[in-house]
C-alpha cells in the first residue's frame, strides 16, 4: 500500500513539470511583460529597459522558465501583481480561503443529497419515489450550473429577498464582531453552494443507485438473504456499505472539480473568490496572477485525481498501478 | 448475398429504435423538441427582418415583451425574439461543430491507437491522460485569452483541442476489445487490409457508442458555449448567442427587472440540453440489448 502511494505520488512530478511548462508557453505567448503594467511617467524607456534586464526579462525563455520555477519552489515567489502592486500569494492567499470554505460547504451538501436520494433510488428502485429521484438527475444533468446559478440567484436572490446577492460577508462586518461575522459568511455560501450542489450531485445519486441495484443481486446478498437476515441488515450492514466504498474514492475528483468550477459559480455570484480572481487576472491582463491560478488549478486537479487514486486503492485494494 | 443481410440488419436498427421511442413518452418528447428547435433555429432566422430587428435603436429600450416584440428588446433596443433565433442558430453551429471535429479527432486516434496498439498508442495515451489532468474550463478560458478579439474558428478549435480525449479514450477501449473477437481476427487472417478492416467491420460495430457518445457531448458542448460566453469569453454580447444573452444577466438590474432578456436563453438551453441527453440515453438503451425495453 505504501508502495503504490508512493508510485502514485511519483507520477505527479512530471504531470506538474509540463503543467508548469503550459502554463509559461501560456503567458511566453501573451503580449506584454511584468514592466507593461509598472508604466511610471517618471521612467524613461532607457531605465524600464535596465529595470527588463535586472528582472532578467532579456533573458532567453528557458532561463526565465528555470528562474520562474526556482523562485516558486525555493522562495514560494509567485512574482507581483500589477493591478494589486502586491504579491501574488498575498492575493490568492486573500481569496483562496473563500473559495475553499464554499467548496467544503458544497460538498457537505452534495453528500447529503446524493446519499440518501441515491439509496432510496436504489433500495426502491421502479417505484414512484425512485422515478421522482430519477426525474431529478435527468434535470441536473440538462442544466448548466451557470444557469441553476442563475435561477436560484433569481427567484431566492433577488424576487424573495432570502439570500444576499453577492460578496462573501455583509459589508462592514469585520472578523472581531464574533458570531454574527461567522453567520453572514455562512447566510453568502449557501446559494452558491447549493446552486451548485444541485447539479453536481445527480452523478452521485445515478452511480449510486446503479452500484445498488447491481449489489443486490450478488451471491453474498443473496447468501445473507438466505440467512433469514432482515431486508433493513441486509441493505445497511451489506448493500450501502459496498455501494458508499467508491463514493468516497471519487471525494479527490470532486475537490479538484469544484475548485476548477469555482469560476463560472463565483461570476455568477460575484463571490471573491479564486474563480472570479482569474477571470479578473484575465481581463485585466494580470499576467502572474493568471499564470499562478492555472498552475494552482492545474495542480489541484493532479493531487484530486491522486488522492482519488489512493483511496480507491484503500477501499479496493485489487487495483494495481504500472 | 452480403447486401441483403446488412440491409436486413438496418431494418432491425429501426425498429428496435422505434420500439424504444414508441414506449417511452419521455423520449417521444424529447425527440419532438429537438426537432422544434432544429427547425426553429433554421427556418425563424429567415423571416426575421434582421435590419429592423436587429439595429440598435435608443427609442426602444429595454421594452418588456409585447405584440411587435414578443420577447420585448435590449438594452441596445434590439428585439429578444430575433436575438434568441439568431443566437441559439450560432450556438448550436458551434457545439455541433465542435462535437464534430472533436469527435471526428477522438474517433480517428481512438480507433488507431486500440486497433494498432503499440509505441503510437503509448504516446497518445501520455497525451490524453496529461489532457484529462488540466482543468478544461480554465485551460479554454486561458487559451482563449491569447487570441486577441472574438473569432468563430478559433473560438471552435480550442473548445475542441479540449474535447476529444474523452472520446477517445472510450472508443480506444471499444477497439481493444474488439479486436480480440473472432470476426476481427479472422478478417485478418484473410488478409484483409487494415484500413478495409477497421471501416468495414470494425466501425459498424463500435458506431453504436460512437453516436451515443457524440449526443452527449452536444448537450455538453452547448452548456460550454453558453458558459464562455456567459464568462465573457465566447462570443461578445453585440453577436448572439444563448451565452452572450444570458450573460446580460449578469447586470443584476438585468437579472431582477428585465427578466425577458436572459431567461428565454436560460430556459432554452435548459430544455434543449434535456432533450439531447434524453435522446443520447433512449439511444444508449437502444444500443444496449441488456437495457432494451420490450
Amino acid at each position: 500500500m505504501l508502495q503504490f502511494t508512493l508510485r502514485r505520488f511519483l507520477i505527479m512530478i512530471p504531470q506538474l513539470i509540463v503543467l508548469s511548462f503550459v502554463v509559461f508557453l501560456i503567458a511566453l505567448a501573451m503580449p506584454g511583460d511584468a514592466l507593461t503594467g509598472t508604466l511610471d511617467p517618471n521612467l524613461t524607456v532607457e531605465m524600464l529597459e535596465i529595470q527588463r534586464e535586472l528582472l532578467g526579462l532579456n533573458n532567453p525563455w528557458y532561463v526565465r522558465y528555470w528562474d520562474w520555477i526556482v523562485g516558486i519552489v525555493t522562495r514560494f515567489d509567485f512574482g507581483r501583481s500589477f493591478t494589486w502592486q502586491m504579491p501574488v500569494t498575498a492575493i490568492i492567499g486573500e481569496r483562496l480561503g473563500n473559495t475553499l470554505r464554499l467548496s467544503t460547504l458544497t460538498l457537505v451538501i452534495m453528500y447529503a443529497i446524493a446519499i440518501p436520494l441515491g439509496i432510496i433510488s436504489g433500495r426502491h428502485h421502479d417505484t414512484w419515489k425512485d422515478k421522482i429521484i430519477t426525474a431529478y438527475t435527468y434535470l441536473g444533468f440538462g442544466m448548466p450550473t451557470m444557469v441553476a446559478g442563475l435561477l436560484l440567484l433569481f427567484s431566492f436572490g433577488f424576487n424573495l429577498g432570502w439570500f444576499p446577492t453577492g460578496l462573501s460577508v455583509a459589508p462592514g462586518m469585520s472578523p472581531d464582531m464574533g458570531l454574527p461575522y461567522h453567520l453572514s459568511r455562512l447566510h453568502h455560501l449557501i446559494l452558491p453552494a447549493l446552486s451548485v450542489a444541485l447539479i453536481t450531485t445527480v452523478g452521485t445519486v445515478q452511480y449510486l443507485r446503479g452500484e445498488i441495484i447491481d449489489l443486490e443481486q450478488r451471491e453474498f446478498i443473496l447468501t445473507v438473504r438466505a440467512k433469514g437476515a432482515d431486508e433493513n441488515r441486509v441493505y445497511n450492514k451489506h448493500i450501502f456499505r459496498n455501494a458508499l466504498l467508491p463514493i468516497a474514492a471519487f471525494l479527490g475528483f470532486q475537490i479538484a472539480f469544484l475548485i476548477g468550477g469555482s469560476v463560472l459559480v463565483e461570476t455568477v455570484f460575484s463571490f471573491p473568490g479564486i474563480g472570479g480572481l482569474f477571470i479578473g487576472s484575465i481581463t485585466g491582463r494580470d499576467f502572474s496572477v493568471m499564470m499562478s491560478l492555472v498552475l494552482l488549478f492545474g495542480a489541484a486537479t493532479i493531487v484530486g485525481s491522486f488522492l482519488s487514486d489512493v483511496i480507491m486503492m484503500m477501499v479496493d485494494p485489487r487495483i494495481e498501478i504500472e | 448475398m452480403a447486401k441483403k443481410t446488412t440491409e436486413k440488419k438496418k431494418m432491425s436498427t429501426l425498429e428496435i429504435l422505434k420500439r424504444e421511442f414508441s414506449q417511452d413518452i419521455g423520449a417521444l418528447i424529447a425527440l419532438g423538441v429537438i426537432v422544434i428547435a432544429a427547425l426553429f433555429v433554421i427556418i425563424v432566422p429567415l423571416f426575421i427582418d434582421q435590419e429592423y430587428m436587429l439595429a440598435v435603436n435608443p427609442r426602444r429600450l429595454n421594452q418588456p415583451p409585447s405584440a411587435t416584440h414578443w420577447l420585448g428588446t435590449e438594452i441596445g433596443g434590439r428585439d429578444v425574439f430575433a436575438l434568441l433565433a439568431i443566437g441559439a442558430r450560432s450556438s448550436l453551429s458551434i457545439a455541433l461543430a465542435v462535437t464534430l471535429i472533436s469527435g471526428f479527432v477522438g474517433i480517428s486516434l481512438g480507433v488507431t491507437a486500440g486497433y494498432f496498439g503499440g509505441k503510437f498508442d503509448n504516446m497518445i495515451m501520455r497525451i490524453v491522460d496529461f489532457i484529462s489532468t488540466l482543468p478544461a474550463l480554465v485551460m479554454i478560458i486561458a487559451f482563449l485569452s491569447l487570441v486577441s478579439g472574438f473569432n468563430v474558428v478559433s473560438f471552435t478549435l480550442i473548445m475542441s483541442f479540449f474535447s476529444w480525449a474523452g472520446i477517445m479514450r472510450l472508443v480506444r477501449a471499444r477497439a481493444i476489445q474488439e479486436k480480440e473477437l473472432e470476426y476481427i481476427q479472422a478478417s485478418k487472417t484473410l488478409g484483409t487490409p487494415h484500413l478495409k478492416t477497421i471501416f468495414k467491420e470494425l466501425f459498424p460495430n463500435i458506431s453504436s457508442v460512437m453516436i451515443v457518445n457524440m449526443t452527449l457531448a452536444t448537450a455538453s458542448n452547448v452548456g460550454l458555449e453558453t458558459g464562455l460566453s456567459f464568462l465573457g469569453f465566447g462570443f461578445p454580447f453585440d453577436e448572439p448567442s444563448l451565452g452572450s444573452l444570458i450573460s446580460a444577466a449578469s447586470n443584476a438590474v438585468v437579472l431582477q427587472h428585465r427578466w425577458w432578456i436572459w431567461l428565454p436563453a436560460a430556459l432554452f438551453v435548459l430544455i434543449l440540453m434535456l432533450s439531447i441527453n434524453t435522446l443520447g440515453r433512449t439511444l444508449n438503451r437502444a444500443t444496449d440489448a441488456r437495457l432494451r425495453r420490450g
